[in-house]
Order: C-alpha cells, then sequence, then structure tokens
C-alpha cells in the first residue's frame, strides 16, 4: 500500500491506494507549518482503512507550494548567480528582466565569468576558475548562500559547471549551489533563470521538505518518501531538497494522471473546475500532452515543459450578469462561501445557477428559488458553451473523446458535452490530485548525438529509444509497463554529417512488492529517480 | 520633428517581427532584452524615414548571423551591434551615417536598433526583405545589383572577418565560413551604401510595420478581443494594398526534419479545426515557404505565410513547430519587388529548389479572405 499526498495552498489532500484501487481519502487544512496539515491527512486515511504505518511501502507527495511561494513571492532567498560565458552572452546579464518586486527579494547580485562552450565542446574562452573564487567570496561576504550557476552549452557539456561548484563550495562552505544543467534544455537564459528560481527557493525548500520527514517521522512511516516533479515522475526527497523547481507543474500532472487513474481513461480531455477557472488538458497514453509555448511563471521566462492547457473563465464563482447570458471571467474566488446568493451574499454566481436549476446542492437553496427559469436556462447554456468552446480548441481532431470531470466545480456542467464520447466524474474526483502524486512512475533518460547521416534517422532513433527504456527499468520501472513519452531531436546543423543530440524520456509503473514486505521498498531506496538518476552521457 | 524608439516600443516590435519572420529570424526576445538595456544605458536612438536620408550618407544595414540554437545559449555580447561598424568605418576610412535592418522579420529587427542607440545614429525605418529569408541573396539589395561586399562578420572576442569579394553569392558562402568559424553568435555589416542606393533599394516604413502589427495584437490582448481580427485589420490599415488571407486554422498533427546544408527544413502537417477541413502541409527552409491543402498551393514564397498560436497570436517558429501546436495560419503578399522576374530569381519558389511557378497569393482560389 502507499499513499499520496497533495500539499495545497488550502487543502492537504490524502489517498491510501492499494496498487490502483483507492482504500481511502481525506481532505485537510493545509496548515502554516505544512506538516500538520500532512499529519491530519494521512493519519486519517490511516484510521479509515485500519491500515498500520509498517504496512505502507511509499509515500509520494506532490506541491504546489513552490510554485506558489514563488509567484506570490514568499520566503524567497537572497542569491548570486555566477554565469560563465564571458566574453559572450554580455549583452543579457543574468537576472535582467526580472520584475523588479521579485529582485527586490532575491537581489540582483550576478557575475559573468570567462569561459563555457562552443556548440562545437570548445571553450569560448579559457575557464576563469579564479573568477569564480572571487566571486563566491564576495557572495560569501555579502551573506549570500544560495548560489546559481549557469555555463553556455552546459547542456552538451556540465564540467565547468561542475567544477565551478567546487570551487564555491571551498571558498563558501554554507554555499547550496544549483546548476543550470540539472534544469534541461537549451536556451541559456531560460535555463539560468529556473537555476536562479531554484536558487530562491533553497531555504524553504529545505525547511519543507524537512517538514514532510517530521510528519512521517511523527506518524511512524520508516517507508520511503517521494516528491513528485513536472513529468510525472519522482524524485527522492533528498534530490526534492536541492530542486523545488523540478516540481513546479507537478499539479495540473497530477490532477490529470490521476484523473486517468481514476476514470480508468489513458486518452481523454481532462476537465478540471476550480472556483475561478477552468482548466482543460488532454492525456496521451495515461501522461498530460505538454505545451509547445515557453512558460513563463512569476513574470520570469522558463523554458519547463508544462502541460498544454486551455484555460477558461469559468468556476464556481463565477460572477453571472442579471440575464444569465454572461458568466466569467470574474469570480467570487474565496469570498463564494459569504457573497453568493447560495450563503446569503448578494451577487449571482455559477453555483448559484447550478443549484437554482436543482443539479446540485450548496449551501440554501431557498436563496435561489426567485431566480427567473430563464435567466437559469440561459446562464447553463453560456456555461456549456464556454466548456465546450475550450474542448474544441484543445482537440487534435474532430473526433469525440472521453472527457473526465474533475474538481470542486464538476458541478457546473451536467450531462453531455459536444465532442465528448462520453463524460466521466470519477468516484474521488475532488482528491484526483494526490491520486496523480500516488501513482507517480520511474523515469529514465538519454541524451546523445547521433550522425543521422551514418545510422540513418530511425535506426539512431531506435537505439536512444532503447537505451531510454533500459534508463528507467534501472530507476525502478516495472519494463513491460515502461513507455517512451518525450522525443526530442534538435539538429547540430553546423557540424554537418546530420549531427543531431537525440534526448528521450521513458517512463514506466514503479515497481512494488507486496506491501511492506520489502521487496518494494527496497526497488524504490535502491533506484536513482527522474533527472539525477536517468541520466546518460 | 525627430521620431526616438522608446523602451515602451520594443515588446510590441519584438511581437510584430516575430510574426513577420515567418517562422524564421530567431526569437526576438532576447534581442528586446538586450535593445532595453541598450536604450537604458546609450538613450532612445531615433528612428529616421528612408525618404529623409541624405544621397551622400553611408548607410549599413546591420544583422546578427548564426544558427539560432547557438543564440539560445551565447546570447549576444556587448558591444554586439557597435564592433562591426566601428570594424567596418576603420576599413572604409569613413564614419557610418545609419543602419538600417537587414530583415524586419524576427530579432533582426532589434539588432540595429542596439547599434544606432550605442552609437548614436538613427536607424532606418525600412529593411531589405519585409520579412525574414535565411541568405543575404534573398534581399532587394541584391535584386536591384548592389554589392554584399565589404561584409564584416565578427564576434564576441572583437574578431572581424572582411569578405571583399565581386560577386554577392561568394559573399555569402565566405560570410556563411566566417560566421562558423567565429562561434556561430556574429553580428555583421553588409550591403554599405550610399543613401541614393538606400532610397532606391530599402522596403520603406517596415519597421513602422512591424511595430503597428504587434502594437495591434498586443491591444487586443489587453482589451481581451480578437487578436487575430486585430492583425487583419492593423495590416490592411498599414498598407491597404496588401493582400492578407487566412489560409488555414488547425492543429499540428506531424513534423519532419532534415538538415540539409546547414539549414531546418521539413514539413508539418496540419489538421483543420473548426471549420476547417482537411489536411494541410506547410514547408519550411528556416522560414515557412510552401503551404498546400490537398496537394493544391495555398501560398508560396516569396509571398509570407505567418504561423500563429491560435490561442494567443504569437509567432509559431518552425524551430519550435511541435505535435499538437494549435494555429492559425496568415498569408500575406510580398513587397511589389520581389515578384518581378528579378525578384523571384532571388526570392522565388525555384531559388529554395520547388518546381511550383509562383503564383500571387491572391490570384490563388481561395474562399478564406479575410
Amino acid at each position: 500500500m502507499r499513499i499520496g499526498v497533495d500539499v495545497g495552498g488550502t487543502n492537504t489532500d490524502a489517498v491510501l491506494m492499494s496498487g490502483d484501487r483507492v482504500l481511502a481519502t481525506n481532505k485537510s487544512p493545509t496548515t502554516a507549518d505544512v506538516s500538520g496539515g500532512i499529519t491530519s491527512a494521512i493519519r486519517s486515511v490511516l484510521a479509515t482503512a485500519g491500515c498500520a504505518p509498517r504496512e505502507l511501502a511509499a509515500v509520494m507527495i506532490g506541491t504546489t507550494h513552490f510554485t506558489n511561494a514563488f509567484v506570490e513571492r514568499r520566503r524567497l532567498t537572497r542569491i548570486g548567480v555566477i554565469r560563465i560565458g564571458y566574453p559572450a552572452t554580455t549583452a543579457i546579464p543574468p537576472l535582467y528582466g526580472w520584475p523588479a518586486e521579485l529582485l527586490k527579494q532575491v537581489g540582483s547580485e550576478s557575475r559573468i565569468v570567462a569561459g563555457g562552450y562552443e556548440f562545437d565542446g570548445t571553450q569560448i574562452a579559457p575557464f576563469d576558475e579564479s573568477a569564480v573564487g572571487s566571486a563566491a567570496r564576495r557572495f560569501r561576504k555579502a551573506g549570500l548562500r544560495s548560489i546559481a550557476i549557469s555555463a553556455v552549452f552546459a547542456p552538451l557539456n556540465r564540467q565547468q559547471e561542475e567544477r565551478a561548484a567546487d570551487i564555491v563550495r571551498n571558498e563558501h562552505p554554507e554555499a547550496v549551489v544549483s546548476l543550470s544543467s540539472d534544469f534541461g534544455r537549451l536556451g541559456l537564459l531560460e535555463r539560468e533563470n529556473a537555476a536562479a528560481m531554484n536558487a530562491a527557493l533553497a531555504d524553504l525548500a529545505s525547511h519543507v521538505v524537512a517538514s514532510f520527514a517530521q510528519a512521517l517521522r511523527e506518524l511512524q512511516i520508516g517507508a520511503p518518501f517521494f516528491i513528485s516533479q513536472n513529468d510525472g515522475t519522482l524524485m527522492t526527497a533528498e534530490y526534492a531538497a536541492l530542486h523545488p523547481v523540478m516540481t513546479f507543474a507537478s499539479g495540473p500532472t497530477n490532477s490529470m494522471r490521476g484523473a486517468a487513474l481514476l476514470a480508468r481513461a489513458q486518452n481523454a480531455l481532462v476537465i478540471d473546475i476550480g472556483g475561478t477557472t477552468t482548466d482543460i488538458g488532454v492525456l496521451q497514453h495515461g501522461f498530460p500532452r505538454e505545451s509547445s509555448m515557453n512558460a513563463g511563471i512569476g513574470g520570469v521566462r522558463t523554458n519547463f515543459r508544462m502541460p498544454d492547457i486551455v484555460s477558461v473563465g469559468l468556476g464556481g464563482g463565477s460572477i453571472v450578469s442579471p440575464d444569465g447570458a454572461v458568466v466569467g471571467p470574474q469570480s467570487l474566488g474565496y469570498r463564494i462561501i459569504e457573497d453568493a446568493l447560495v450563503f446569503g451574499g448578494s451577487v449571482l454566481t455559477a453555483t448559484d445557477i447550478v443549484v437554482a436549476a436543482g443539479l446540485a446542492e450548496v449551501g440554501n437553496r431557498r436563496k435561489v428559488s426567485h431566480l427567473d427559469a430563464r435567466t437559469v436556462e440561459r446562464a447553463l447554456e453560456s456555461m456549456r458553451a464556454m466548456v465546450e468552446r475550450g474542448v474544441e480548441r484543445i482537440k487534435l481532431n474532430a473526433s469525440e473523446v472521453p472527457v473526465i470531470l474533475v474538481g470542486g466545480g464538476s458541478i457546473l456542467i451536467n450531462g453531455q458535452l459536444r465532442g465528448a464520447s462520453q463524460v466521466i466524474v470519477p468516484p474521488h474526483h475532488a482528491v484526483a490530485n494526490a491520486v496523480g502524486a500516488a501513482i507517480a512512475q520511474a523515469g529514465g533518460e538519454v541524451d546523445r548525438y547521433y550522425s543521422y547521416d551514418q545510422l540513418g534517422r530511425d535506426a539512431a532513433l531506435e537505439d536512444a529509444k532503447a537505451a531510454a527504456v533500459q534508463s528507467a527499468v534501472a530507476a525502478g520501472a516495472v519494463a513491460k509497463t515502461v513507455i517512451i513519452v518525450d522525443v526530442q531531436e534538435y539538429p547540430i546543423a553546423y557540424l554537418g554529417g546530420g549531427m543531431t543530440r537525440v534526448r528521450i524520456k521513458a517512463v514506466g509503473e514503479m515497481h512494488f512488492g507486496s506491501a511492506g514486505t520489502g521487496a518494494g521498498t527496497g526497488a524504490l531506496a535502491g533506484a536513482a529517480f527522474g533527472v539525477d538518476g536517468g541520466r546518460d552521457r | 520633428m525627430k521620431r526616438f524608439i522608446s523602451v515602451e516600443e520594443l515588446s510590441a516590435l519584438s511581437l510584430g517581427a516575430a510574426i513577420l519572420g515567418t517562422g524564421g529570424g530567431g526569437d526576438p526576445y532576447l534581442g528586446r532584452l538586450a535593445a532595453q538595456r541598450e536604450i537604458e544605458r546609450h538613450g532612445a536612438p531615433e528612428l529616421i524615414q528612408v525618404h529623409d536620408l541624405p544621397d551622400d550618407a553611408l548607410v549599413v544595414p546591420i544583422a546578427m548571423g548564426g544558427a539560432p540554437a547557438i543564440g539560445l545559449e551565447k546570447l549576444l555580447s556587448e558591444p554586439f551591434a557597435e564592433t562591426p561598424v566601428r570594424r567596418l568605418e576603420s576599413y572604409l576610412g569613413r564614419k557610418v551615417d545609419a543602419v538600417a535592418p537587414l530583415e524586419i522579420g524576427g530579432v533582426n529587427a532589434l539588432i540595429p536598433i542596439m547599434a544606432a542607440s550605442r552609437l548614436g545614429i538613427p536607424v532606418v525605418d525600412g529593411d531589405s526583405m519585409g520579412r525574414a529569408f535565411p541568405t543575404l541573396d534573398n534581399t532587394t539589395f541584391n535584386i536591384l545589383g548592389l554589392s554584399a561586399s565589404p561584409v564584416v562578420v565578427t564576434n564576441e572576442h572583437g574578431d572581424a572577418v572582411i569578405v571583399d569579394v565581386k560577386q554577392n553569392h561568394r559573399a555569402e558562402l565566405l560570410s556563411r565560413a566566417a560566421i562558423t568559424g567565429l562561434g556561430g553568435a556574429t553580428c555583421s555589416t553588409l550591403y554599405p551604401m550610399s543613401g541614393a542606393d538606400a532610397k532606391r533599394a530599402l522596403l520603406p516604413n517596415t519597421l513602422s510595420f512591424a511595430l503597428a502589427v504587434g502594437r495591434a495584437v498586443e491591444r487586443a490582448r489587453d482589451s481581451g478581443t480578437d487578436p487575430f481580427d486585430a492583425l487583419g485589420a492593423a495590416l490592411r490599415t498599414f498598407d491597404p494594398t496588401l493582400h492578407v488571407r487566412l489560409l488555414f486554422a488547425g492543429t499540428v498533427v506531424d513534423v519532419g526534419r532534415t538538415i540539409a546544408g546547414g539549414f531546418n527544413t521539413g514539413h508539418a502537417r496540419l489538421r483543420g479545426s473548426d471549420d476547417w477541413t482537411g489536411e494541410t502541409e506547410l514547408t519550411f527552409q528556416n522560414e515557412y515557404l510552401r503551404m498546400t491543402r490537398n496537394g493544391r498551393l495555398l501560398a508560396i514564397v516569396p509571398d509570407l505565410i505567418c504561423c500563429l498560436d491560435s490561442d494567443t497570436a504569437d509567432a509559431a517558429t518552425c524551430e519550435t513547430l511541435r505535435y499538437g501546436q494549435r494555429l492559425k495560419v496568415f498569408g500575406i503578399s510580398c513587397a511589389p519587388i520581389m515578384r518581378t522576374s528579378a525578384g523571384l530569381n532571388a526570392c522565388g519558389p525555384k531559388a529554395f529548389g520547388f518546381h511550383d511557378a509562383y503564383v500571387p497569393i491572391e490570384a490563388i482560389p481561395d474562399e478564406g479572405l479575410l
């Protein structure tokens, strides 16, 4: 058995699962110390199912804590940034273009030192190690403990970033270092931004991950725990404490993957209706389809792969015009429980409409009995049309697909939707996020160069895919469940010979022995995870 | 009255430049940041109209060159756009009076602004492509027989390679080799010319055009109105002689890429959404060059094929084209000079290896006129 936990801004949800069966669920308020909410939610599901802590094989935690902290600019650490690349890159220094209120919190200390690589692997300039040392000393004197390091073409060769990290730790033993090459792809500015965001979250991350650990200790759960990352795979707690930005997209990913499991659908649309917005995403083979756009997070440009989401301004708190014709995008948000009609307020909301239509029981139904039937009808029609337009926008083709409704606002949609072969409101849909965390997978990645001219594209891709599958299995995945979820080809035009960098990601179900016997636990504990372990160079 | 380019205009300019980049030209985002920083430190540059250039002025087109993937890593260096101008000045023994964009599509719309700000000289409101193209052969300058030489290619170290040869095509080959040898993220001046030649050869008002396109989309986004309506209206208002057509709306269902001769070449297939039926194919070589539906031509180079994200109206580049991306595709008629026989020789279908004859976009039968 295992437990999935979703630590959100408002609620902490927990689910206890055996295989893919949900045994118990709980929603508890998120507490300021984080651990209180987790303890309470986990204790509740264990009690409900009559399960003892030692029967657990693993605990998986998904959290939007770090995303929220960055976007709301709360509890950020002052940072120093070292970029290796001089004399290249100098026209755009690190942190340039970050929002002013963010810089107020993280500071704007940065140095560009000589070094970095050309596209062909040679050095731009001799790597200036002494400049790294003096930057580290300066940061130490300024009281900066969290240091981000980036280097030009580090995704192709991370030696200089690693060497710089050693120098920094040597000069500044208390420093916590974030390396841009840990955050993936080509694009220095976006990758460096990710490292700097990560550095800004360093203190919060070590605190929060420690709170997770403490909650589990209090509950006497000895099983290992993992944090879910952006792509729906897991990282160890130790790795997560040092790489908090890798959780940035885990919220929508977990929600969609949880929906897939609960509805037993691998290919479907997932509609998550909240208080203010409706997020529509596409599940392909049980995974969210990723967006092709660069994601800006909290006003900072990154190149994280985020699920491709169409957001519609419709939620339970959406304000409805008096004639019912216009719904949203303005919403009461959390004030719905005071200001909506059914709660004794004076604002007509989407929730009031569905209560008036007799489609849901929320608040006091008599408070909406005066609503004109045509108004209600018109508003229901507007809401349906909004969702249907969103569905139309995100679909790849005209054929009908199953639609899964999750989230507290799913009461807004009743019955059929145009474009949907069926509308599924699965059991436990309100805790889809925690379910998604509980079923997170083991992943492996390869990143290699091939000459397409010599090998041919097909043979090269086959070779890379096989290596990615192997890497996922080594990370703890069950071989027959491993699938390829991402293929990226970067033609390196100037190298000639059809030289192409191929990155392939494979994931599979985590191997679990029977609960608590130690077989599964051993596989988990001994495995390497995600980006860390799957790396193959 | 003199007109200056302000920091506030850079985001609209880069948005418009990306759209006119027809899938290529590089992401203007980095150019915008770098130009913003230059203006903050060196002041706003003057934007001068093509017809206001003195005949005896030395006007110098400027552009960055290299693989976009390299630019994404090496960004732009400092002083970047100043270096080739200074090196050219010492080579020619005279001062440069104004810089101009070589191409208005993509990041190169921003590079002359960086140079102008730093050097304290005007930037010309006009370019040689009215869009983005891959080589320096695909320019109005080449069509009119102006000499590309001397080409000055410089890198972040301040190294320069000066190519001074008689044939433009040879200048192109040698500059390309220089770009690679200098590390693949270079800034160049080329086709240095007199004000008289510039008036003859530059496509006027194209920087203002990119700005108007970007501003229309930005305003529509801010006010929550349809950015595509705004785009169509802006294009027609700016130049009533333009032919603008919505070619297709749909989703990318397949992308195949090859690398040939240093270009990002390939095909994408789109499946229709909304009222659009059938499947279309896009062919690209750094830029979108040809679009067909069920084998029938919808638009072909040198007319502009602009693919935009159907949610945001951001330009979708050939490099980042991905399965599942939702696009709206616009066709825009190119500058008349590109449609002359000399223009088509330099920039027409045959210049890019197509066997199709050029058909102006407005002469292709279609129902989708905006």
